[in-house]
């Protein structure tokens, strides 16, 4: 329970207690002042009938006054109280919104922490595929260029052959060669002459 | 020139008759004479069959008369035998040699090898220049294709 609501509590209650206070005083002098000024009005009583109205008149007077203070009173209390209770409830709404703005900062920082990792992951990844690629494509470039210059290589005796052949063919007369095939059947007389000689 | 075998009826063939082409070109000519003449015996004869001057040389180096049957069948027999034994190379050029080009070739077979050595030539235009020898057993490949072939890493230097 707050200080609030024991603070209305006690002044509800500090009220009800004067008003029963008045209202068991006016029960009794009631009665007692009637009986007590009638008598006294004929009989030489000490409290006349008009001095019991103006008492009456004085109490109802002062009862009036009391209750308009009270009712002042707890009007300044009221507004005192709803001063103090819209004080708390903005104090109370501040506090919790400051509470969640904190927390909305807090996820807002996490959730821009966790794009910035995911970022970067995706930078890390991005960077070793292209790592990867680069290194495949190099190693298939290199592949390629050895299957070409092998294959190059491979045929290029017969390109030549045929580029010569292509282009000397009807300017290079056997009987140009001559020299060059006695010279190359002199380098292998041996092998060539046994083996006709073996034929025959 | 080395001489005939002396138990075989033998002839030394002359630079004229390179290839068995020739030497059949011969035989025929040699033929077409024996028949004209043994036919003369029985009628008239008509014009006389050509002979080449190889043939008629070669029957004056192996001291013949072609008139004379007897020397017409020996020769026959003689160039039988060498058609039959006459050890055969094979040489493929890139086009094809004339007989002239041939000269030099079949000169020296006959001289260090046999002395009826014929050449049966072909043409392998692939080869683009000098020529590919065969014999009986072996093949001799004295091509530019083969020269090209054998210097490949220096043309592969050269180029690459």
């Amino acid at each position: 329970m707050n200080t609030e609501t024991v603070l209305l509590i006690t002044w509800v209650g500090a009220v009800i207690s004067i008003l029963l206070a008045f209202i068991w005083v006016a029960l009794r002098l009631g009665p007692k002042g009637r009986g007590h000024g009638g008598g006294g009005g004929g009989n030489g009583e000490l409290f006349t009938d008009e001095f019991q109205n103006k008492l009456r008149e004085r109490g109802i007077a002062r009862f009036e006054r009391t209750l308009d203070q009270n009712a002042a009173f707890l009007q300044q209390d009221l507004h005192k109280i709803s001063d103090d209770v819209s004080e708390h409830i903005k104090e109370q709404s501040t506090a919790i919104l400051k509470e969640e703005f904190t927390d909305q900062k807090q996820s807002v920082a996490a959730a821009q922490q966790h794009m910035a990792e995911a970022f970067a992951q995706i930078d890390r990844s991005i960077a070793d595929y292209q790592t990867k690629m680069t290194e495949h494509l190099d190693k298939e470039l290199l592949a390629e260029k050895q299957r070409r210059l092998e294959r190059f290589e491979k045929n290029m005796a017969e390109v030549i052959t045929q580029h010569v052949q292509q282009t000397l063919g009807s300017h290079m007369e056997v009987g140009e060669q001559i020299e060059y095939i006695i010279q190359n059947l002199e380098q292998n007389k041996t092998a060539i002459v046994e083996d006709i000689k073996r034929e025959f | 020139m080395s001489s005939n075998s002396s138990s075989e009826p033998g002839i030394d063939l002359p630079d004229g008759i390179i290839t068995p082409l020739d030497l059949g070109k011969v035989q025929r000519e040699l033929y077409s004479l024996d028949q004209f003449l043994n036919a003369s015996k029985s009628h008239a004869p008509g014009k006389m069959p050509y002979t080449s001057p190889t043939l008629q040389a070669m029957a004056k180096n192996a001291g013949l008369n072609l008139l004379l049957a007897e020397d017409r069948a020996q020769f026959t027999k003689q160039l039988q035998f060498v058609r039959r034994t006459a050890p055969k190379v094979q040489i493929s050029f890139a086009s094809d040699p004339t007989n002239q080009a041939l000269r030099p070739l079949i000169r020296w077979l006959r001289q260090n090898g046999h002395p009826n050595t014929l050449i049966a030539v072909g043409v392998q235009p692939n080869i683009a220049g000098g020529c590919v020898v065969r014999t009986a057993n072996q093949t001799f490949d004295f091509s530019l294709q083969k020269l090209f072939k054998a210097n490949q890493p220096a043309l592969t230097k050269l180029l690459v």
